[in-house]
């Protein structure tokens, strides 16, 4: 370092500089910087103010008590893992959930906890905990089905969320299984049908809240404060009986009561039952006996045999066995809507005091009830899983009425009823439009792998346009931030497709890179220039015409294509 | 048995108070330095497990955990609040006030959209005062190097601060 500092010198020295750190000889450099670049007293002011900020030290030490909790928890994964020579442990987050699908005993945990959101006192969170040990679980009893009459049920719960439900008996005996994203049912008749079904898959369900993190912090004391709805817990000796209510989402009714029944010596449930407000009363809709806790026979999740895809009649028949999923562990079954949908007109009663407007849904055994509160109609098609809706006038009226439907039926079905009630119908026409789909290849020079360790993303946007911080991301993450960052709107480019030579030796797209990248000018041009100089990235662009459906709501006795104004 | 080839049980009992200062230092609650606990010392399960050796214990799960947090703090999309330049004035004592409190989230995700290496040095220096010679100790660089990262990130720092700029998000 030279006695007289360069500006790029004094930078270096800055931050010890402003904290006197300094051997004597460096501060008297830094001085006759000073003293000679009178513009840099303000980097030293910022820089006193920015590093100096007692702000710095305001997390102060953690509090008492975490360090060995989290040492406890850590340490259950840790036994969790050695155990069962868990096989994927992957580290994406959350890391926790995958550890969670290892035990079969988990996935009913996670079932039960969906039942159950909120904390509970600790003894409910030793079932939880226990529930995690075991290999697989078992349920018998009864629930009321699809025509509402009580009828025999049993089911068996694999460790990846494979299940087996065999409902009814004798003559009206059905079967359902599902493994590896498929479903198959054999139904009274014996007619036997197999469809692909990925959205039993419980890893896959956005509405899975458990994490063991969760069922540690309910394990250790119950510390997360019990919200909407509460816990009751009675002991009866050798059992202890807890009791959770849910309430409506918008409303202060009450809507579902669950009670499971705990043996106090092993910590496992013995039993559960469901209740479901209808009227003003309780009316039960099931009871179970939890029988066994270990991983039933081979060969139970499936079923064998020429099967069939079920027909959109098929289906409608068979809404209650579709229906079936790892939560009808807790909620096997609810009381099914009279004929298609049952429609009911949606008050101030109804919500709380304070709320203007809002909507919810459930999917719960087979049954999917929507709620609308003062929102648009068109959230009535879309929100029982029809296609998109044209905007007009009557699409974007008001309602608030409550539709309970059989979930597996056709939309047109699910929402008849409670257009009727509203006085529209729907037309359905199709749409042509174009897709767009962006492809790109790599035309095969060598560029840079990544030189970090560990991933990291910064994208901004600026007035100065966007700064892309990208460290050990694969090649086509990297593409879809500088594609998805830009000026492109989303209506050019509907598809993405990554097209990797066949002889390659390495996939690119996949090799992690770095890139550090100013464009000042925001726009995707620009970003594609980069991507074609640094790794070599080719475009083609192609234009496919496609057909979708679109629905237009318009007032029951309108003429075809009058709308009604607001 | 030699460092290198230490158990994570062993580690977490050795190095887990730091780590969850570390990771304390830069999340906002109790659960999220948890997460952040969990997620270092599992990592370094993996890490142990699949044959890797680890040189540096100490800096390697200190340098997970700050990754972590990060993530952590990436993923928790805030409004952040434009903190005023006056509001930086140095105290004689420190105080730990909502103020300050504010001021600190608001640093910790200010730090965090930091470029991982300027985070890292930035994080190792302000939150946990280490001298640019154990900083390069810990990442394996030079002192130089070190100062350099920090003052790039102070410089980064000081211009999202600055009331004259919009606020910005990271996408």
């Amino acid at each position: 370092m030279s006695a007289e500092l360069t500006p790029r010198e004094f930078e270096l020295l800055l931050d010890e500089y402003v904290r006197g750190e300094l051997a004597a000889d460096r501060a008297l450099a830094c001085d006759r910087h000073l003293a000679a670049h009178p513009d840099a007293h303000r980097d030293v002011q910022v820089a006193t103010r920015l590093l100096l900020a007692p702000a710095w030290r305001a997390a102060g030490a953690p509090p008492p008590g975490l360090l060995e909790d989290a040492t406890i928890a850590t340490q259950r994964i840790l036994d969790i893992a050695a155990q069962r020579h868990t096989r994927r442990l992957e580290l994406s987050r959350p890391l926790r959930r995958a550890l969670a699908w290892s035990a079969a005993g988990a996935v009913a945990a996670i079932a039960i906890v969906l039942a159950w959101p909120d904390a509970a006192p600790p003894a409910f969170a030793d079932v939880l905990a226990r529930l995690r040990d075991v290999d697989g679980v078992q349920v018998n009893g009864w629930v009321r089905g699809p025509d509402g009459s009580p009828e025999p049920w049993r089911q068996w719960l694999a460790a990846d969320g494979s299940f087996r439900a065999e409902i009814g008996e004798t003559t009206n005996r059905r079967l359902v299984t599902w493994h590896d994203d498929v479903r198959e049912v054999r139904d009274a008749a014996g007619r036997f049908y197999r469809m692909p079904d990925p959205s039993a898959s419980p890893a896959r369900r956005e509405e899975v809240q458990a994490t063991l993190r969760l069922l540690e912090a309910m394990a250790r004391d119950g510390s997360l404060a019990a919200t909407g709805g509460g816990i009751e817990r009675v002991d009866l000796g050798e059992i202890s009986r807890f009791t959770r209510i849910a309430r409506g989402a918008l409303g202060p009714e009450l809507r579902l009561r669950w009670t499971i029944d705990v043996d106090n010596r092993t910590s496992l449930p013995r039993a559960g039952a469901i209740d479901q407000m209808v009227g003003g009363q309780w009316v039960r809709t099931a009871e179970l006996a939890f029988t066994a806790f270990d991983g039933g026979e081979a060969g139970l999740f499936r079923q064998d045999g020429p099967a069939a895809m079920p027909t959109g009649d098929d289906r409608a028949r068979l809404w209650f066995e579709l229906g079936i999923s790892v939560r009808s562990l807790m909620t096997p079954a609810v009381t099914a809507p009279a004929g298609d949908s049952e429609v009911r007109r949606l008050g101030a009663a109804d919500v709380r005091g304070s709320t203007t407007s809002g909507g919810y849904t459930y999917h719960e055994a087979g049954v999917a009830t929507l709620g609308l509160y003062n929102l648009t109609v068109d959230n009535l098609i879309r929100g029982l899983s029809g296609p998109s809706v044209v905007d007009n006038a009557v699409a974007r009226r008001r309602v608030s009425l409550e539709v309970r439907a059989k979930d597996a039926l056709p939309w047109r079905r699910k929402v008849a009823a409670a257009l009727d009630t509203l006085g529209l119908r729907a037309e359905v026409a199709p749409r042509t439009s174009t897709r767009r789909r962006y492809v790109f290849g790599q035309d095969g020079r060598a560029f840079a792998p990544s030189r970090f360790e560990f991933d990291a993303v910064s994208v901004r946007g600026d007035t100065d346009g966007y700064h892309y911080d990208l460290e050990r991301v694969p090649l086509s993450s990297a593409v879809e931030m500088l594609l998805g960052n830009s000026s492109l709107r989303r209506d050019e480019c509907d598809t993405v497709i990554y097209a990797t030579p066949a002889d390659a030796a390495r996939n690119p797209f996949a090799t992690p890179v770095d890139v550090a990248f100013h464009n000042r000018d925001g726009s995707w041009e620009t970003n594609l220039a980069f991507l074609r100089e640094n790794f070599g990235i080719t475009l083609e662009v192609a234009a496919d015409t496609m057909t979708t459906w679109e629905v237009k709501l318009l007032e029951e006795h309108s003429a075809d294509g009058a709308e009604a104004d607001d | 048995m030699s460092a290198t080839n230490l158990p994570t049980t062993e580690a977490m009992a050795l190095h887990g108070a730091r780590v969850l200062q570390v990771a304390w230092n830069l999340v906002s609650t109790a659960e999220d330095a948890q997460d952040v606990f969990q997620e270092t010392f599992l990592q370094h399960h993996l890490a142990v497990a699949r044959g890797r050796t680890i040189e540096n214990p100490v800096a390697w799960l200190c340098t997970t955990a700050r990754h972590a947090a990060f993530r952590i703090r990436r993923r928790q999309r805030r409004l952040g609040h434009r903190v005023p330049d006056d509001l930086l004035v140095a105290c004689p004592a420190p105080a730990i006030d909502p103020q300050q409190g504010l001021l600190l989230d608001r640093l910790r995700d200010l730090t965090a959209r930091l470029p991982d290496r300027q985070a890292q040095v930035f994080t190792m220096r302000n939150f946990e005062q280490l001298s640019f010679a154990e900083i390069a100790a810990h990442l394996g660089i030079t002192e130089d190097a070190a100062r350099a990262s920090a003052h790039k990130a102070l410089v980064r720092l000081r211009s999202q601060m600055d009331p004259a700029k919009e606020e910005d998000h990271v996408g």
